[in-house]
C-alpha cells in the first residue's frame, strides 16, 4: 500500500468511527410540526419563585401553536373566588419553540411552545388569581399566594428526583409515572390540609432527561399538585444531573436573577426577611464562581436571617451512591466547609433515591453543633437500598428505601422536619433549633 | 525480528497488559462495590431487585477478570474482552446524567477497544510476512494507535473547548490543593480553552505525524491529567485513575514500536 493509500484508509476509518459516535447525539427533528388546523391550546400553567417571592413570581406555560400574543391576566383577591374580570395583565417576557427531537416524534408527544411572564410589584402575603392566555385562548383560573415579607413562620415542602418518563416509556414493566403521580397527589393533599405550606422546593432530576417527551408529562403530572380550588404551589427549582438538556433551560426560566446568568441556576430565595433558602447547582463548576458567590452570600445572609437553608442536587453525604465519587467529594471539600463556616441550619439534598437524615455533622464527624443533611430524592423515582452502616446515618441518623417528601415547618424557636410517605404516613420527624 | 525490536515489542506487550489490567481493575471495582452502570441500568430499566443485580455485577466482574487472564494466555481471547468493556461504556451512556456524555462515550469506547491493540501487537510480533504484498498487521497496529490517540485527545479537547465543568474543577481544585488559593473561574476557563485547542491540534497531528517529541508530550500530558484524578479528589478516587491508565500506555507503546531500524 502506498503512503497516500494508507492515509486515505486512515481517514476513512476515522471518519467511520466519528460517524458512529455521532449517532449518540440527539438529532433534532427537521419537520415543522405545527398543524395549521390545530386549535390553540394552553397547557401546564405553573409558578416559579426566584429571589423575592414576596413581590415577584414567574408564570410559565406551554401552548400548542406559536401564536402572536401571550400574556397573563392577574388580580389580587382577598377572598377565595376567582375574579370575573382581571384588572391587570402582563405580556410574556420570553417565548419560543420547545426543542423537538426525532425521539420526541417517535413517542408522539405533541410539540409545544414555551412562554414565561414576570409578575413584579406584587403585594406580600396576598392571593393572586391568574389566567395564562395565548392568542386569547385562556386557561382556567388559578391562584398562588405570595410569600410574607416579614416573620419567622413559614412552611414549604422539599424533595427531588421525580424522574420517571413519558406515557409510552416503560420501566420495569410498569406504567412509569404512577409513583410520581401519587407523590404529586400527596402534595395536593398536604396543601389542602395545611394551607400554610407556601412553596415546593424541587431538588432536581425532574425526569430521566430534559427533552420534551419527558418534560411534557412532568408538567402534566405537576398539575396534580394543585388543590381542588386551583391553588398552585410556587416552585423553587434546582438543576439535577438529568436536567442537562435544552428543555430545562427552555421551560424553567428564572428571569433576570442576580447570578452571572440565569442558566447558572444558583440563587437565594428570601422566603421572608428572616428566612432564606440558597439553591445551588451541582452540575456546573463547584469550585469556581459559584463557590465564591456561596461564601459571599452566606456571609451576607447569616447575620440577617434567623433561618438559613441550602438545597442542591448531588449530596455531600450520600446514603446510597459511592461515597468517594469525585462529585460528592468535591462538594464535601469545597461547599461543606462554607456551610460550617457560616453555620447554616439545614441542607436539603437529592440524587440518591432514598430517605435520609444525617446526624449533625461538623468537620467530617458527628458533632452536637453540626449541620443536618436531609434528602435524598423520593418524589417518584424507584427507591434504592441505602447503606445504613455509613457513620452519618447511624447512631442518631436514619435512612430508608421509601418514597417521601420533606415538610419543613419553620417557627421562631424551632423548625420541624417531617418526612411524609406516599400513604400520608409520617416516616421521620426531627426538630432543629436556630443558631442565630 | 531483530533482538532490539523484539525487546521493544515485548515491552509494548507488557504495557498493553498493564493498561488492560488497570482498566479491568477499575471497572471491576465499581462492579464489586455495587455502583456500576450495569447496576443502574438493570434497576431503572428492568426493575430487577438489588439482590439479583448484585449477583449479576459480581458474576460480570469475575467473568471479565477471567477473560483478562485467558487473554494473556491466548491473545485471540482478548477480542472477547472487548464485548465486556463495550457493554459498560454503552450502559454508561444510556444511563446518562453526566455532562458532555457524548464525548465521555467516545473516550470510553476507545478504551474498550484496547484488547484489539494487544491482539494486533501480538499478531505483528508473530507475523513473518514483512515483505508480502498483504497489508502488514503492523499497519493495523499503527492505525489502531493513531486513531485511538486521536479520538482520546479529540474527545477531551472538544469537551475542554465546551468548558466541561468537571475539568474547570480539576484546574481550580488542583491549584487550590497546591497553593491554598482558589483561581478565578474566568482564568481557569481560559486555561481550559487553551488546553482544548492543544488537545484538538494534537488529535489532528497524530494522524499524520508521530514524531518522538509529540509522543513524549502525549505521555507526559496524559500521565499528568490521570494523576490529577487522585490529587484533586483524594486517593479513594483511584478507580478513575486506573480506568485512564490506557491513555498513558498508548503513546508509550507507540514510542516503543516506532523506529524499527
Amino acid at each position: 500500500m502506498t503512503l497516500l493509500q494508507k492515509f486515505l484508509f486512515l481517514i476513512l476509518v476515522y471518519t467511520g468511527i466519528l460517524l458512529v459516535s455521532s449517532c449518540s447525539f440527539d438529532q433534532l427533528s427537521n419537520e415543522s410540526h405545527e398543524d395549521t388546523k390545530t386549535e390553540m391550546v394552553v397547557r401546564h400553567p405553573r409558578v416559579l419563585w426566584t429571589e423575592s417571592p414576596s413581590n415577584h413570581a414567574i408564570i410559565s406555560w406551554t401552548s400548542s401553536k406559536q401564536g402572536n400574543k401571550h400574556y397573563v391576566e392577574y388580580k389580587a383577591i382577598a377572598g377565595n373566588r376567582a375574579p370575573e374580570v382581571y384588572s391587570m395583565n402582563v405580556n410574556s417576557s420570553k417565548d419560543g419553540r420547545i426543542t423537538f427531537t426525532k425521539d420526541d416524534e417517535v413517542v408522539d408527544v405533541p410539540p409545544g411552545y414555551f412562554h414565561h411572564a414576570e409578575l413584579k410589584g406584587l403585594h406580600p402575603n396576598t392571593r393572586y388569581y391568574f389566567r395564562v392566555c395565548s392568542d386569547n385562548h385562556c386557561s382556567d383560573s388559578y391562584y398562588f399566594i405570595t410569600a410574607p415579607e416579614t416573620g419567622t413562620t413559614f412552611s414549604f415542602v422539599a424533595g427531588g428526583d421525580s424522574r420517571m418518563g413519558g406515557e409510552n416509556l416503560t420501566y420495569g414493566g410498569k406504567t412509569p409515572h404512577v409513583e410520581r403521580q401519587m407523590m404529586n397527589e400527596l402534595i395536593s393533599t398536604l396543601v389542602e390540609k395545611d394551607p400554610s405550606i407556601m412553596a415546593f422546593a424541587h431538588g432536581g432530576d425532574f425526569c430521566s432527561n430534559a427533552y420534551w417527551r419527558h418534560l411534557y408529562w412532568w408538567f402534566d403530572d405537576h398539575m396534580m399538585t394543585y388543590t381542588d380550588d386551583n391553588r398552585i404551589l410556587p416552585l423553587i427549582v434546582a438543576r439535577g444531573n438529568h436536567d442537562m438538556e435544552i428543555g430545562f433551560v427552555e421551560n424553567f426560566w428564572l428571569g433576570d436573577i442576580s447570578t452571572r446568568n440565569s442558566d447558572a441556576y444558583y440563587y437565594t430565595t428570601r422566603m421572608t426577611n428572616d428566612i432564606a433558602l440558597v439553591t445551588l447547582n451541582t452540575e456546573i463548576s463547584i469550585t469556581g464562581d459559584q463557590r465564591k458567590w456561596l461564601d459571599q452570600q452566606l456571609e451576607l445572609l447569616r447575620p440577617a436571617h434567623r433561618w438559613l437553608f441550602v438545597q442542591y442536587h448531588r449530596p455531600a453525604w450520600p446514603a446510597v451512591k459511592y461515597f468517594n465519587s469525585e462529585d460528592f467529594t468535591r462538594i464535601r471539600n469545597h461547599w461543606v466547609p462554607l456551610f460550617e463556616k457560616h453555620n447554616i441550619d439545614l441542607a436539603i439534598e437529592s440524587d440518591g433515591h432514598a430517605l435520609k437524615r444525617t446526624v449533625p455533622i461538623r468537620n467530617g464527624a458527628k458533632s452536637e453543633d453540626g449541620i443536618i443533611y436531609i434528602g435524598e430524592g423520593g418524589l417518584g423515582v424507584p427507591q434504592r437500598t441505602p447503606d445504613p452502616h455509613r457513620w452519618f446515618l447511624k447512631n442518631g441518623g436514619m435512612t430508608r428505601s421509601i418514597h417521601h417528601i420533606w415538610k419543613v415547618d419553620i417557627r421562631e424557636d424551632q423548625t420541624h422536619l417531617t418526612a411524609i410517605g406516599m400513604n400520608k404516613d409520617t416516616l421521620e420527624h426531627y426538630k432543629i433549633y436556630p443558631r442565630r | 525480528m531483530q533482538g532490539n525490536m523484539k525487546n521493544r515489542y515485548n515491552n509494548a506487550e507488557h504495557l498493553f497488559k498493564i493498561a488492560l489490567t488497570a482498566l479491568v481493575g477499575g471497572l471491576s471495582y465499581y462492579l464489586f462495590a455495587g455502583v456500576s452502570s450495569l447496576n443502574t441500568y438493570l434497576f431503572m430499566s428492568y426493575d430487577w431487585t438489588e439482590a439479583v443485580i448484585r449477583k449479576v455485577e459480581i458474576a460480570y466482574a469475575c467473568a471479565m477478570i477471567l477473560f483478562l487472564i485467558f487473554a494473556f494466555l491466548n491473545y485471540r481471547i482478548s477480542i472477547g474482552l472487548i464485548l465486556f468493556l463495550i457493554l459498560i461504556s454503552v450502559l454508561d451512556f444510556i444511563n446518562g446524567g453526566k455532562p458532555h456524555i457524548e464525548f465521555t462515550f467516545m473516550a470510553s469506547m476507545v478504551r474498550s477497544f484496547l484488547p484489539l491493540g494487544l491482539f494486533l501487537l501480538v499478531v505483528s510480533k508473530k507475523s513473518e510476512a514483512k515483505n508480502s504484498r498483504k497489508i502488514h498487521p503492523e499497519f493495523g497496529l499503527i492505525l489502531f494507535l493513531k486513531i485511538s490517540l486521536s479520538l482520546i485527545f479529540a474527545s477531551h479537547g472538544i469537551a475542554s473547548l465546551k468548558l466541561h465543568p468537571v475539568f474547570i474543577d480539576y484546574i481550580i481544585g488542583t491549584g487550590h490543593y497546591f497553593t491554598g488559593i482558589f483561581m478565578d473561574q474566568t482564568l481557569a476557563e481560559q486555561i481550559l480553552s487553551g488546553i482544548g485547542w492543544m488537545d484538538v491540534a494534537i488529535a489532528i497531528l497524530i494522524l499524520f505525524y508521530s514524531g518522538r517529541w509529540l509522543l513524549v508530550w502525549m505521555v507526559i500530558w496524559t500521565a499528568l491529567t490521570t494523576i490529577l484524578r487522585v490529587v484533586e479528589t483524594g486517593i479513594f478516587n483511584f478507580p478513575e485513575l486506573l480506568i485512564r491508565i490506557p491513555h498513558v500506555a498508548l503513546p508509550l507503546i507507540y514510542l516503543l514500536i516506532k523506529n524499527k531500524k
